[in-house]
């Protein structure tokens, strides 16, 4: 009996001692750069993307990662990506809590960009913006700004003086950037919809001009441009620019941004708006 | 011969009232939602609509399918509508429609998922859930999406509501 219990002591210790040892191994190589880079490079870039965030699969590569290595940030970031996309934000954003826990500077303004864009959280995009900004000072993601995306948390929160302070902010840094370059189109387009929403429509067109400069199909320019012109009793000249705007959307013109295909940017407008505003100026002639 | 029904005994009334019970709160839920798969939904369909392919052929996002008419807009709408159900908005966070848009234009298979505003899964008053499902039902516009030899096609897509301060605030996508 006695030789009984030893064995099976001993077989419980060793049990524990060996799967410490490899514990420890399994923790030490995940502080590795090297090896937390194979296994993204196995399991993320080639075999998940290979088959897309869509597929069955895509979550099973992810928690593959996430077994052998539970603090890889990019893991958990990757596994959010179909669920922000189809509006499950219950599973999408712990997943992106998690990926900032573990990283912060590499996923805090990226959930703040998920914030703004995906889920209209403007007030918790803006705690992210701003300390992404204490973080990587003068800092941006997706061709903008940190500042650029905060004037899109207070234009969707409707606080349009807060938006035309960021606005400035995001143009002069795109100036201290690169000076030869133009101020970005959508920055403009920004300005001038916050200036309209104000009820300052000769500013408003100032910007939207500015803005079509650059991009003379921008259908929310031409339809804001319309619109203020509409405002300011210029018929004529809102005709022609809703018109423009119409046949710019219809013609797959949009507002350039890669992630608009996902969700509507705060004010962006749709073909509806446009036919709406033509119908009423017809009425009110 | 001794009944082995442990409810024999129970005064009928008690039992009236249990059977009551038991009836309304399965015929409540059976109205209201479909369980399936582990996902709650409002509509169910067991077969595509005559003339539809059976497969789905992706998402509305790269198919340049979201509803064409601006989220304000929806928003504005869809608070006109429940002021005139007279259904109040009390808390606050997002209830998400996910559906089928089939190859006539029309959403099919409606799934529910609801969440409070810090994204935790949540049940939100089923009057809300379901005034907004009948905004959703008025909503006529959907893009019917032709695949490269020129038939319709079936797509997944979504809308949300954002709520907060007793209104919508933003309508997803």
């Amino acid at each position: 009996m006695k030789r009984l219990l030893i064995v099976f002591l001993s077989y419980v210790i060793s049990g524990l001692m060996g799967g410490c040892k490899s514990q420890q191994t399994l923790v030490g190589q995940c502080f590795d750069k090297k090896y937390e880079d194979s296994i993204v490079h196995k399991y993320l870039e080639t075999l998940a993307w290979e088959k897309g965030y869509n597929h069955a699969d895509w979550g099973l590569y992810c928690d593959t990662v996430i077994a052998l290595c539970p603090n890889i940030a990019e893991a958990y970031r990757e596994k959010a990506i179909p669920h922000i996309k189809y509006g499950n934000y219950a599973v999408a954003m712990p997943l992106e809590d998690k990926a900032v826990a573990l990283n912060q500077g590499q996923w805090l303004d990226y959930r703040g960009f998920l914030k703004v864009i995906f889920t209209k959280d403007y007030a918790g995009a803006i705690i992210d913006f701003e300390n992404s900004e204490k973080n990587k000072p003068f800092g941006g993601l997706m061709d903008h700004t940190y500042s650029f995306y905060l004037a899109l948390s207070y234009t969707g929160l409707k606080d349009f003086n807060q938006a035309i302070v960021h606005l400035k902010k995001d143009s002069s840094t795109q100036k201290m950037q690169n000076k030869k370059n133009d101020i970005h189109f959508n920055t403009l387009l920004y300005f001038g919809i916050a200036y309209y929403q104000l009820n300052n429509y000769t500013t408003a067109n100032y910007y939207l001009a500015a803005c079509l400069q650059q991009y003379n199909n921008h259908p929310d320019a031409l339809y804001y441009i319309g619109s203020s012109n509409y405002k300011l009793n210029k018929k004529k000249e809102a005709t022609t620019h809703l018109k423009a705007s119409l046949a710019a959307i219809k013609a797959g013109y949009s507002m350039n941004e890669d992630n608009e295909a996902y969700c509507n940017y705060p004010y962006q407008i749709a073909q509806y708006e446009i036919e709406n505003a033509i119908e009423n100026i017809n009425i009110s002639k | 011969m001794k009944s082995k029904n442990k409810y024999a005994k129970m005064p009928l009334k008690l039992y009236a009232f249990f059977v009551f019970i038991i009836m309304t709160t399965s015929e409540t839920q059976a109205q209201q939602y479909i369980e399936k798969n582990n996902a709650l939904y409002l509509d169910t369909i067991s077969q595509l609509p005559a003339g539809c392919k059976k497969e789905m052929s992706g998402y509305y996002y790269s198919l340049k399918a979201k509803y064409p008419k601006a989220s304000e807009t929806l928003v504005s709408y869809a608070n006109d509508y429940l002021k005139s159900k007279n259904v109040e908005l009390k808390n606050s966070g997002y209830i998400t429609f996910r559906y089928v848009i089939t190859c006539d234009g029309t959403p099919k298979y409606v799934e529910l998922l609801e969440a409070d505003a810090s994204y935790k899964v949540t049940k939100h008053d089923p009057k809300l859930v379901l005034a907004l499902y009948g905004f959703f039902k008025t909503l006529d516009r959907w893009r019917i999406v032709y695949d490269e030899s020129g038939q319709p096609i079936n797509y997944y897509s979504f809308i949300s509501f954002k709520f907060e301060n007793e209104t919508i605030t933003h309508c997803i996508p």
